[in-house]
């Protein structure tokens, strides 16, 4: 220890000088030591300087002489420093550059308000930046012109522009992982839109998201980059005069950017506002604007015009709504948007929820119509995966996008799911026992219709009999005015239907249809009766439902379109109402379409295998096949990009959504810091194994084991800390156990204690309050699931989240038919083993659950892999590079101890500051630094970087 | 950071490494090697810089230094205890704190069991601080901590002080988390408009959000110390006063008094002294109530008046006029002339240890061993080469 530190200084000279100095308090600096040579220097002798401010007078309290005597230049520059000097101190240079150059600097910051992040994130310096002069950059990746918002750019950054390049020149598809807190979307964004100046052919860019939240922060980012793209086009114009390439392409700044979601975000009338769900919202809505009310109401209000109800009058409507006064029935968002809306085409901009909300309300617009009409001529569309690949409303929405369109799936881990789960219905006791009474209903329906408005009826019926193809059985005037009335498209992929093929007669009279639609609902009712799993071919049960309906598949096929048109033609507005119907149908049409190919399995369980004393029978048709949704996408559009923080092993992608890319690559973090402490913890402080393996689950040592190492954590980590179980059966096991042995109680000592449940408003509550608790010091651990709704979705940054445990290997529930189905359809389909894919599954699974922790260079978290399990080569290597980048060598299988240490070090660390000047050059590039590494040698440069292994290559030209 | 040893053997302490005999006394001593001595001045130089400006910085100072007496400080990963290395801090800190800031004021409290109390009241009197902290240590350090009780009593004594000083709150904590009555945000938030500034070393070895928001929120700085050694660095950094906010008011007067030192003479019986009402012959009187008191800087117990002499003003001063920062230079020992080479402070060879490192004056050129460049730097607050006008010389 050092123990002269202990001592203080006066006597450390006292200790060389051989003799006490006195009084070390008051006096100790007048009266010092004879023996030291210390005694020359008095205070009292003192040099010029001193004199000088020594000679206003003993009896003032700052120094203000000092500061007045420097230059007015050097006070102003003082003065802004210390006004700026916020958070660190590179946000003191900006903001003096950005007094020095005061152009922009007065834009208010829009960003700072909106972000929820703590101050301490570096996200805010860079807004800082973003709006002072000398704060963005123009580099060339590759020839391209970059137009980068920011002032630095991380190498990785560089590198993953220089990709996507490739790609979209090759005009092929790629597959791109890059660590979240690296900034994908504004890479992407500042590319592809910088890449459009260039090749104006490449008119759109489809941003797919997995949620709202996301979407919007994409449109906020895609703000900031066009706002500084625009401008920077603006100076190189005027200055000069008007090069080449702006003036080519000058048209191409008019750009569109929409997001389109729901109704119940997009929506401006109170009633569908307050709707509890999305199909209630929908339902609203529909009662509003279906052409049929409002055909009603216009014939009510404008007597004069006595347009009988129905096709044919769309348009005439238009013109008389707009003139009618408000009708409380009608929505009047909507009636404005017909009236005008339509023909108008949007002023160019980004539009973001807020802007495109306030856009509506200023013109009295339905946002959401304005957004779906906004869509085919946007040149930056922003919307949910389902969008594009959910056969049901794709065919509704995206229909008629361009096919030199970009598209792009960010956070695409978990795409074969949202693939598979789109072409997927499962049908439940309930569901047929609401259908029984939805056929009810529309028999009375009929039959009303028939006695008081038969021409409807009939008028349908010869449609169907005219009708050339089964794919759109709606009137014609429907079809253009397709916004309100169709809800959604065929569940069947388009080019699986085929081209021409009209309604079977069977079908074609209301009251066969009905009754053909019950007699399919007793076929399932007989069929989910039964007490055993089963598990057939697709082509198996549908040549049972075939025969004992005594149908054909194509008969099958028409009922989902059948059912729209039926549903049309009784003016039925309540579709929520209708949904186990449609359910029904559905399953026939698929059914229908793709029961002679080996993509689907019928599956039935007449209890959920993990708890078999409750009846619950499920009868599921489980698409098998997830490229089936992904194809159309893959050949629908010339470049696909997916990309996401995780997406190791990047080749199993390939195979499992059956494509092949033209570029395929991983990035690393590049750091200052190593900000990620990655452990695996293999064995408990007894030296026992730890494992969530089958036969070591009910092992008390094992959970005691777990338990130690949560609590320790639980001891040093400060804040936030995440613990996530590998199913929720599990967790209440573990959870139970530990209830018993006081190992909850240890925890509870150290922080609260807050666990996830399935109920959604259950576990955003308790979300809440973990919040709270860590906001407020007190310190808190979330217990979670993997596949759970927090492991996908909410995020642990900053002190949310200081370190994530995984406590065992998330391996999916391997007893599942479904499950089951689908790897022997890969083994035999794809050839991929079994073993591959449930290993692969469980990595990214795992890999989400830790990765929840860092969402940004400035943040830093502790990952822990409680398994024995990872240490396996298999299991390791499966992780993203950057996750094993980190991973030192002793890290790798650790005991519990070990563990604890290494995560006390790594938070010591991590606690020092981090000043961004030493950041510059090794993981933030400068404009400077960019140009002079291409400009050394071009293309050669790039090619080193392509063949190189290491993702940070960039650092290499520099 | 980059350390080559395995990481739970980094905190591994060999002191035994550290004794040293002089090869003169033959004396034990646990010092440092020159490379720790040197790397401490580097690392203070660097410290210093990003501190310290040509800015205003006030000289007045009331400060509360708030200590963490809960259960975690028993942890032993710093040795003894944590209570014990910070209460040996507090103290030696405290000792500075009046030496290098003598018209500046302390008050010690201390959160223990989830509340907070004062442990030696506001006073100029480093020894009975000292006293204080010895002995609540041996109250013992249990229970939880409370950040918000601590900034609640802080607020309270700083809020009743004059606004021209500035008031500052020091806390040193080593719990992870706080067990808080209320909302710890909304007194930070207070202590912001009050203009408190709060400053955080956190001994718990790891960054808490609250500890670094209250320091952030109210502009103040926030530190983790590594180790002991790190612990003492980062406490000195608070020797120094604080640069003056910008919002704080504009430079005032304030009237202070500078009583001459007397004696009384035999012949007369010894007054009590008004503050700690020991009777005393040698003592300073007030020059404007004639008050009679034992010791300065002090307020007038009876008219309120700033007392000093005029060493403490100027030695005040000195945080205005720092020591420029010594260059480094290699001393390689192997060189005939480098044998000549001594430190111009204690006038030990530079070269005795074989190759050493020396410091060099900016201004006056002359060099100093590491040893006594820290001490210049940190205690004496002048260069004694230039006090001496260069023709301080050594043959
Ligand atoms: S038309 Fe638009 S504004 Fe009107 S109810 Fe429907 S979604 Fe809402
Ligand atoms: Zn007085
Ligand atoms: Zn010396
Ligand atoms: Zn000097």
């Amino acid at each position: 220890m050092m123990s002269c530190e202990l001592e203080d200084m006066h006597a450390m000279n006292a200790l060389r000088c051989g003799s006490q100095r006195s009084g070390l308090g008051v006096n100790g600096y007048a009266s010092a030591c004879n023996d030291c040579t210390y005694s020359r220097a008095t205070p009292t002798s003192s040099s010029s300087d001193r004199a000088a401010a020594t000679a206003e007078g003993p009896v003032f309290d700052t120094c203000d002489i000092l500061f007045e005597s420097l230059s007015a230049e050097r006070r102003a520059r003082i003065c802004a420093a210390y006004s700026a000097s916020t958070c660190c101190t590179s946000s003191r240079s900006r903001a003096l550059r950005g007094r020095a150059s005061p152009a922009r600097g007065a834009r208010p910051i829009a960003r700072a308000a909106i972000d929820p992040i703590s101050p301490f994130d570096t996200r805010r310096l860079n807004v800082v930046a973003s709006h002072s002069g000398a704060s963005s950059m123009r580099v060339f990746v590759d020839g391209v012109p970059v137009y980068f918002p920011y002032e630095y750019m991380y190498p990785e950054q560089y590198a993953y522009m220089c990709e996507l390049k490739r790609a979209l020149d090759a005009r092929g598809h790629c597959v791109l992982e890059m660590p979240t807190g690296t900034g994908k979307t504004v890479t992407l964004l500042s590319f592809i839109c910088s890449y459009q100046l260039i090749r104006p052919e490449v008119s759109k860019l489809i941003y797919c998201t997995r949620t709202v939240g996301e979407m919007d922060k994409v449109l906020h980012e895609l703000e900031r980059v066009l706002q500084y793209r625009n401008d920077a086009l603006q100076r190189e114009n005027s200055a000069a005069g008007s090069s080449a390439l702006v003036s080519d392409h000058g048209v191409n700044r008019k750009l569109l950017a929409v997001g389109l979601t729901t109704r119940r975000n997009l929506c401006l009338h109170e009633s569908v506002v307050s709707a509890e769900s999305r199909e209630e919202a929908d339902s609203i809505c529909r009662s509003m604007t279906a052409s049929w009310v409002r055909a009603q109401h216009a014939s009510e209000s404008a007597p004069a015009a006595s347009h009988a109800p129905g096709s044919g009058s769309a348009m005439e409507i238009d013109t008389q709504a707009s003139e009618a006064p408000e009708n409380p029935a009608l929505c009047k968002y909507y009636e404005n948007f017909e009236a005008k809306g339509r023909e108008t085409i949007m002023p160019s901009g980004v539009y973001t929820m807020d802007r495109l909300m306030a856009f509506g309300r200023e013109h009295q617009w339905c946002p959401y119509f304005t957004a779906r009409h906004a869509i085919n001529v946007a040149n930056v569309v922003v919307y949910n995966y389902q969008y594009l690949l959910d056969p049901k409303v794709a065919g509704l929405i995206s229909k008629d996008l361009a096919r030199e369109s970009v598209v792009v799936f960010d956070e695409a881990h978990n795409i074969d799911n949202v693939c598979i789960e789109a072409l997927s219905v499962n049908i439940k006791q309930d569901t047929l026992n609401r259908c029984l009474g939805n056929l009810s209903t529309l028999t009375n329906k009929i039959r009303e219709t028939r006695e008081t408005n038969a021409g409807r009826l009939q008028e349908e019926y010869e449609r169907l009999v005219a009708s050339f193809s089964a794919q759109n059985l709606l009137p014609a005037s429907v079809a253009q005015n397709q916004l309100t009335d169709a809800l959604l498209a065929s569940p069947v992929l388009p080019h699986d239907l085929p081209e021409q093929e009209s309604v079977p007669g069977s079908l074609r009279k209301a009251e066969h249809f009905v009754m053909y639609l019950r007699r399919i609902v007793d076929h399932l009712r007989r069929k989910m009766q039964a007490q055993s799993v089963t598990q057939e071919s697709a082509r198996l049960f549908t040549h049972q439902v075939a025969g004992s309906l005594l149908t054909d598949v194509k008969t099958l096929r028409c009922c989902s379109e059948r059912l729209k048109s039926l549903l049309f033609t009784l003016e039925v507005t309540d579709m929520a109402e209708y949904s186990p119907l449609n359910c029904v149908a559905d399953f026939a049409t698929l059914l229908g379409a793709y029961g002679n190919t080996r993509s689907f399995g019928v599956i039935f369980e007449p209890y959920d295998e993990r708890l078999p004393s409750i009846p619950d029978p499920i009868l599921q048709l489980a698409c098998l096949d997830s490229t089936l949704a992904m194809q159309p996408v893959f050949e629908r559009f010339q470049t696909v990009v997916l990309t996401s923080g995780t997406l190791s092993p990047l080749d199993m992608y390939s195979r499992i959504l059956g494509f092949q890319p033209v570029v395929s690559r991983s990035f690393t973090m590049s750091l200052a810091r190593k900000c990620i402490a990655p452990m695996i913890v293999s064995r408990g402080s007894d030296q026992q194994p730890i494992s969530s393996k089958y036969e070591l689950r009910n092992d008390a040592a094992v959970i005691r084991n777990y338990g130690s190492l949560v609590i320790e954590l639980a001891a040093v980590v400060p804040d936030g800390m995440v613990v996530f179980f590998v199913s929720y059966i599990y967790m209440e096991m573990v959870i139970q156990a530990w209830s018993e042995t006081g190992v909850l109680q240890r925890i509870a000592e150290l922080k609260l204690v807050f666990i996830e449940t399935p109920d959604t408003i259950e576990a955003s509550l308790a979300l809440d309050n973990f919040r709270r608790a860590v906001d407020q010091g007190r310190g808190a651990v979330f217990f979670s699931v993997a596949r759970g709704k927090v492991a996908e979705g909410i995020d642990f940054d900053q002190h949310y989240g200081r370190c994530v445990v995984m406590i065992g290997v998330p391996f999916q529930y391997t007893e599942s038919r479904t499950l089951r189905a689908r790897l022997e359809y890969m083994r035999e389909v794809n050839h991929i083993r079994e073993n591959d894919y449930l290993s692969f599954d469980a990595m990214r699974q795992a890999s989400q659950c830790v990765g929840r922790v860092i969402r940004s260079k400035a943040d830093y978290g502790i990952m822990v892999l409680a398994d024995k399990r990872y240490v396996r080569a298999d299991k390791k290597n499966k992780l993203p590079p950057w996750i094993l980048g980190c991973m030192e060598d002793k890290l790798l299988d650790l005991d519990t101890e070990m563990c604890v240490t290494g995560a006390k070090q790594f938070l010591k660390e991590m606690a020092q500051p981090l000043s961004q000047q030493a950041q510059i050059g090794t993981a933030l590039l400068t404009e400077a630094a960019i140009a002079a590494g291409a400009h050394m040698n071009g293309t050669a440069a790039r090619g080193a970087m392509l063949s190189a292994p290491a993702a940070n290559m960039s650092m290499g030209l520099l | 950071m980059g350390s080559k040893e395995y990481a739970w053997e980094a905190n591994f302490e060999r002191s035994w490494d550290k004794i040293q005999e002089d090869p003169q006394t033959g004396r034990l001593s646990a010092s440092e090697g020159i490379a720790q001595q040197l790397a401490r001045k580097r690392r203070r130089d660097s410290l210093r810089e990003t501190l310290r400006g040509k800015v205003r910085r006030g000289m007045m100072r009331f400060m509360v230094l708030a200590l963490d007496f809960s259960r975690s400080m028993n942890l032993t990963d710093m040795r003894p205890s944590r209570a014990e290395v910070v209460v040996g801090a507090a103290q030696l800190f405290v000792r500075e704190f009046y030496d290098q800031n003598p018209i500046s004021q302390l008050i010690i409290i201390a959160t223990r069991n989830g509340v907070a109390t004062v442990l030696s009241p506001l006073g100029s009197n480093p020894v009975a601080h000292i006293k204080a902290l010895s002995d609540s240590l041996a109250v013992g350090t249990f229970g939880e901590a409370s950040l918000q009780n601590l900034l609640v009593q802080g607020l309270a004594i700083l809020d009743a002080l004059p606004l021209y000083a500035s008031r500052e709150i020091l806390v040193v904590f080593g719990s992870i988390a706080t067990c808080d009555p209320g909302d710890v945000h909304a007194t930070i938030g207070e202590l912001r408009e009050k203009k408190i500034t709060v400053s955080i070393v956190c001994v718990a070895g790891a960054e808490v959000y609250v500890l670094k928001s209250a320091s952030h929120e109210t502009g103040g700085k926030h530190f983790v110390p590594m180790n002991e050694e790190h612990l003492h660095l980062h406490m000195q950094m608070f020797l120094q006063p604080p640069q003056v906010r910008a919002d704080t008011l504009a430079p005032s007067l304030i009237r202070m008094g500078f009583p001459v030192l007397r004696t009384i003479t035999s012949d007369l019986p010894p007054k009590k002294c008004l503050n700690d009402l020991i009777e005393r012959r040698v003592g300073y009187e007030c020059p404007r109530c004639s008050a009679w008191l034992s010791d300065v800087p002090i307020e007038c117990v009876l008219c309120g008046l700033t007392l000093l002499s005029s060493p403490h003003l100027a030695r005040s001063y000195h945080h205005l006029f720092p020591v420029p920062r010594f260059t480094e230079k290699s001393v390689s020992g192997a060189a005939e002339a480098d044998q000549q080479r001594a430190c111009s402070a204690c006038l030990r060879s530079l070269a005795a240890g074989g190759e050493s490192v020396a410091a060099e004056c900016p201004r006056c050129s002359e060099e100093f061993c590491i040893e006594c460049d820290s001490f210049i730097h940190e205690s004496l607050h002048n260069c004694p080469g230039c006090e001496n006008g260069g023709i301080f010389m050594y043959e």
